[in-house]
């Protein structure tokens, strides 16, 4: 019979049963009767012959149990009583284990959405991403389009390479015009994708591959949803995307968000429709790296297998174009470890180790503290174990008694920190929001709950019960009944036993707790360090503002009125102190690379990358951002577009390509090897330009007035808070064109503080600190506790030794020389654990910090004298024993 | 903790004659203990009850089935049947305890000589 069923039958089964029971002694009366026994006597014969009606009722019922299930079931219950009737206990380790379990869930959600969760698309695991990295340089670059086109060519026989740049601009529909960040798509981006559109179509291959192609758009979910209001009918619809007509094919699904980590794109455009205009380079020139790449390799290609192949194409690439491949080398990464760019790829083992690694170390001190306080409990239980034993109760059966009880404890923490967790996760996700959004990509980072969340969870809770439970589970399962009967109180029978358990938990608890601390210290050390880098400027009281005419149809020249108009118009304004254009704003927007040759030297210099980053600039950019000047001058007014091309190199890059020479007046061209040339007017100090990085990086500057670009930042210094100054430029703006658009708009500050700055060190600071404070506290608990039950157990004995004449040193040693080993055990492991473990995430931590022996040597003195006081509370209760009062107690 | 109605019989035993006595005929559990009583001249002291316990542990393991219906002295009773599971169980102890008899009869008859 299905045992299911047997659980749900067995009202009827034994009714029938005791049917059965009532009709044979009945049968057997009758038939005493029918042999001429008197009734009465019959019914007793028949009940004597039968046997003890209620035992055979109760075995038979007994066959159709499933034990363990049903003792499991009664042990749940048993365990529910016993915490509901010591609720202080229960309510100290809920919140315990909350804490512990609500932390890992928050980190873990977090991380699942940002490494684990794949791109929604059929097959995600082939999709990697194709990262150009250059000689001399750890950044990774994008690709040129002929790049592309001979990757795409030579590896198409085990992948599928599709490319997009992201863009910004503006989409209108009947003259109300919205900003639109959009990617621009090769035409088998959907189709290697392999996604199928919500509405209409997506592009197909072919259609606008070439430049001047009629305009498509697709549209992202969201953007529809808001802008169209959902309407089908939108497919077909003539807009307007930064000034040229396009018209709408489809939306894509509901899912999909792009292939850009975090953001929702609003659309999709054909690279080729878009990259228009005569004097375009897009489509020859190497130089200009705007693509990211990404491919969707055969099934069953690794990625080992993917960049063994890909090598191959590099090499044979490099043989091809010997003058721009020079160095090159490509490295294929999964898209889930190319979050949010390639570069962070070998940053993600120490992220993913920090951010899994410390909230479990979180979770084990809570656990070792709960194990503790379930061996003091398992203690003052132990008379009521060794009555059970007595009465035959069996060791396995309470151990599971004991286990049903942890396991019930870390299913009411693990809800309670589930709970903890999502708030944790709310308050953490609006504050992450404030930092990384910009103004025009919406953010979404997607840290919902998911069956991998839910599965984390429930697997912490699990082995929270068995850790947990186990010791005292195993404990309560070796109670000896004649002893633990026998002794005149239940403490007694304790002393001998189990002190060796409470010792290590009290080791492990400490070396835990120190080494957060210690991990603690040193990312905020290693922030400190970043937050008093040499940025190379001075970001207080300096606003950036972001335009791009070209996106409203400006050309060259009315760009250039429009710009000079606008610095004229912020310069008169009250407070400004200066107002200067820019081209790549640091730490946010790096701007362009090229590729550099020096006149009089065809081989590039051993130590030079493979291409230089450089921004253009106006004369007094140097003056508004506070660069210095070593050498040299700055740009004049007269380094017209008829002038003589000059340059600023900064330190690092004068060094690298005129080791020991005077930079000045020296010439290179970052066009050929045969020129045209530029001079170097001036030297200037080094400064962060990508992302904070303790090496320094070679950088260059060319005038704006000699190298146009639409898109340009506004810099503007002022005395007044610079806040404030938001508004103000932007009434310049309107002033000049109300229809110009801010692509972006922040102090240098906020840049500073952002996502290339020192956004990554602060919020690694501030998690482990915050998750030190938590370890700490716990840890301070558990020595506390350990302490007083040793001192509550010994009252006896001190009061017996004071009686005799110890004085009271003698019992402060003598509590704390027992109280104190394991502290310094713990220290020990702690330091060594810590050496280790800062080893492993040596890329998160900049400058000294890594082996700063002073942050060894503060933070375990100051733990060590916190846990002196924690243990010292109780010894002194100790000290205070008054013998007399201890001997009549018992 | 051994049942005391068990003490005379080794484990298995009252099964083992309870779907021996099933295999002749379908029986109703008074019948059942009257004829196993009957049957072995009185000798088994088991107590009636103790036949209950066996048979909801041979009903579990489907080894036998059970129905209600009317006796041919109209009373209400559940017939027991032997199923082919059942039959094939019968078979196998039959044969092991015959073994382990004539195992213990050569050391009786050993024992004695």
């Amino acid at each position: 019979m299905n045992r299911l069923k047997q659980l749900f039958l067995r009202r009827r089964l034994y009714n029938d049963l005791s049917d059965e029971i009532r009709e044979h002694l009945e049968e057997k009366i009758e038939e005493l009767v029918a042999n001429g026994i008197p009734r009465r006597e019959a019914t007793a014969a028949a009940r004597r012959e039968f046997g003890n009606v209620t035992l055979v009722e109760r075995d038979s019922r007994e066959a159709w149990r499933w034990p363990s299930i049903e003792s499991f079931f009664a042990d749940l219950r048993f365990a529910a009583r016993i915490l509901r009737k010591s609720p202080g206990f229960t309510c100290v380790v809920v919140l315990t284990l909350a804490l512990g379990i609500g932390v890992n869930t928050a980190i873990f959600s977090v991380l699942n959405g940002w490494l684990l969760r794949p791109l929604p698309v059929p097959d995600p695991e082939q999709i990697m991403i194709l990262a150009a990295q250059q000689k001399n340089d750890a950044t990774a670059s994008n690709f040129s389009y002929p790049d592309f086109l001979d990757f795409q060519k030579q590896a198409n026989s085990f992948s599928e390479l599709f490319a997009y740049e992201l863009g910004i601009g503006g989409l209108s529909v009947k003259d109300k015009a919205n900003e639109f960040a959009y990617a621009a798509v090769t035409d088998n981006y959907f189709s290697a994708l392999r996604i199928h559109p919500f509405i209409g179509r997506l592009l197909i291959s072919g259609e606008g591959d070439k430049p001047g192609d009629p305009l498509m758009v697709v549209l992202g979910y969201s953007y529809w949803q808001k802008n169209f209001a959902g309407d089908q009918g939108c497919v077909g619809k003539q807009v307007l995307v930064n000034g040229r007509p396009a018209t709408v094919v489809g939306v894509t699904p509901k899912d999909f968000h792009g292939t850009l980590f975090a953001f929702d794109l609003d659309g999709y455009l054909p690279l080729g429709a878009l990259k228009t205009g005569a004097s375009n380079t897009f489509w020859t020139d190497r130089r200009e790296r705007e693509l990211t790449l990404l491919g969707r390799f055969r099934p069953g290609v690794s990625v080992a297998k993917a960049q063994s192949l890909i090598d191959l194409v590099t090499a044979r690439l490099a043989v091809q174009y010997p003058d721009s491949a020079n160095g090159l080398r490509v490295r294929v990464i999964r898209e889930k470890f190319a979050r949010p760019a390639p570069f962070v790829a070998s940053f993600v083992p120490s992220i993913v180790g920090l951010f899994l690694g410390l909230p479990a170390l979180v979770l084990v001190i809570a656990c070792l503290n709960v194990a503790n306080l379930l061996l003091v409990r398992g203690a003052s239980r132990q008379r009521e174990m060794a009555i059970r034993i007595a009465l035959g109760g069996s060791p396995s059966r309470l151990i599971r008694q004991v286990l049903s009880e942890s396991l019930l404890l870390a299913f009411l923490g693990g809800a309670a920190g589930m709970l903890m967790g999502i708030c944790a996760l709310r308050v953490s996700g609006s504050l992450l929001r404030s930092v990384t959004s910009t103004a025009n990509f919406a953010y979404r980072l997607d840290s919902r709950f998911d069956w991998r969340v839910f599965l984390c969870t429930l697997t912490a809770v699990f082995l929270t019960a068995v850790f947990v439970g186990l010791w005292p589970a195993m404990a309560s399962g070796r109670t000896d009944p004649s002893a633990a009967l026998r002794a005149s109180s239940p403490k007694d029978s304790l002393l001998a036993g189990r002190q060796g358990a409470r010792g290590v938990f009290v080791v492990l608890q400490v070396a835990g707790s120190l080494v957060l601390l210690i991990i603690a210290s040193l990312l905020l050390g290693s922030l400190r360090y970043a937050e008093h880098m040499n940025l190379g400027f001075e970001p207080d009281g300096v606003l950036n503002v972001m335009l791009d005419p070209h996106q409203i149809g400006y050309d060259e020249n009315r760009t250039n009125l429009f710009y000079r108009e606008l610095q004229n118009r912020v310069r008169s304004l009250p407070g400004i102190e200066s107002a200067s254009l820019g081209f790549a704003v640091p730490l946010m927007f790096p701007g362009h690379t090229a590729h550099l040759y020096v006149q009089g030297h065809p081989l590039p210099r051993p130590q030079q990358p493979r291409d230089t980053a450089f921004n253009l600039v106006d004369p007094s950019y140097f003056e508004t951002m506070r660069i210095p000047l070593l050498q040299g001058r700055l740009f004049a007014d007269a380094d017209s577009d008829t002038a003589p091309p000059v340059a600023i190199v900064n330190q690092t890059l004068a060094n690298t390509l005129w080791p020991g020479e005077n930079p000045l007046g020296q010439r290179f061209s970052f066009t050929s090897s045969t020129g045209p040339y530029i001079s170097v007017v001036g030297v200037a100090r080094d400064g962060q330009y990508f992302f904070l990085s303790p090496d320094p990086q070679p950088y260059f500057y060319l005038p704006l007035s000699q190298n146009f670009t639409s898109f340009r930042s506004l810099q503007v210094r002022s005395s007044l808070p610079v806040e404030s100054l938001g508004n103000t430029v932007n009434e310049q703006l309107r002033a000049i064109d109300p229809h110009m658009p801010v692509i972006d708009s922040r102090t240098m500050r906020q840049v500073v503080d952002g996502l290339g700055g020192t956004f990554v060190f602060r919020l690694a600071a501030s998690l482990a600190g915050v998750l030190g404070i938590v370890g700490l506290a716990l840890a301070l608990v558990g020595v506390y506790g350990v302490v007083s039950f040793l001192v509550c157990l010994r009252t006896h004995e001190v009061g017996i030794r004071m009686a005799i004449g110890a004085g009271r040193s003698d019992i402060l040693k003598l509590i704390s020389g027992q109280s104190l080993r394991p502290v310094l055990a713990g220290l020990f492991v702690g330091i060594v654990l810590a050496i280790l473990l800062a080893r492993a995430m040596a890329k998160l931590l900049l400058g000294l910090a890594r082996t700063d022996p002073l942050t060894y040597a503060v933070v375990t003195i100051l733990l060590a004298a916190v846990a002196l006081l924690a243990s010292y509370i109780p010894t002194r209760r100790a000290m205070r024993v008054d013998p007399m009062e201890a001997l009549r107690y018992e | 903790m051994k049942k005391p109605e068990q003490r005379d019989l080794f484990p298995g035993a009252l099964e083992m004659m309870i779907l021996r006595t099933l295999k002749r005929q379908p029986l109703h559990g008074y019948a059942l203990v009257q004829h196993i009583k009957r049957t072995s001249n009185d000798l088994l002291q088991i107590e009636e009850g103790s036949l209950y316990p066996a048979l909801q542990r041979l009903l579990k393991e489907d080894l036998v089935k059970a129905e209600w219906s009317i006796s041919s002295t109209n009373r209400r009773v559940r017939i027991y049947k032997l199923t082919a599971a059942g039959a094939r169980h019968l078979e196998r102890q039959v044969s092991s305890f015959e073994k382990m008899l004539e195992g213990i009869t050569r050391v009786l008859a050993r024992g004695e000589s």
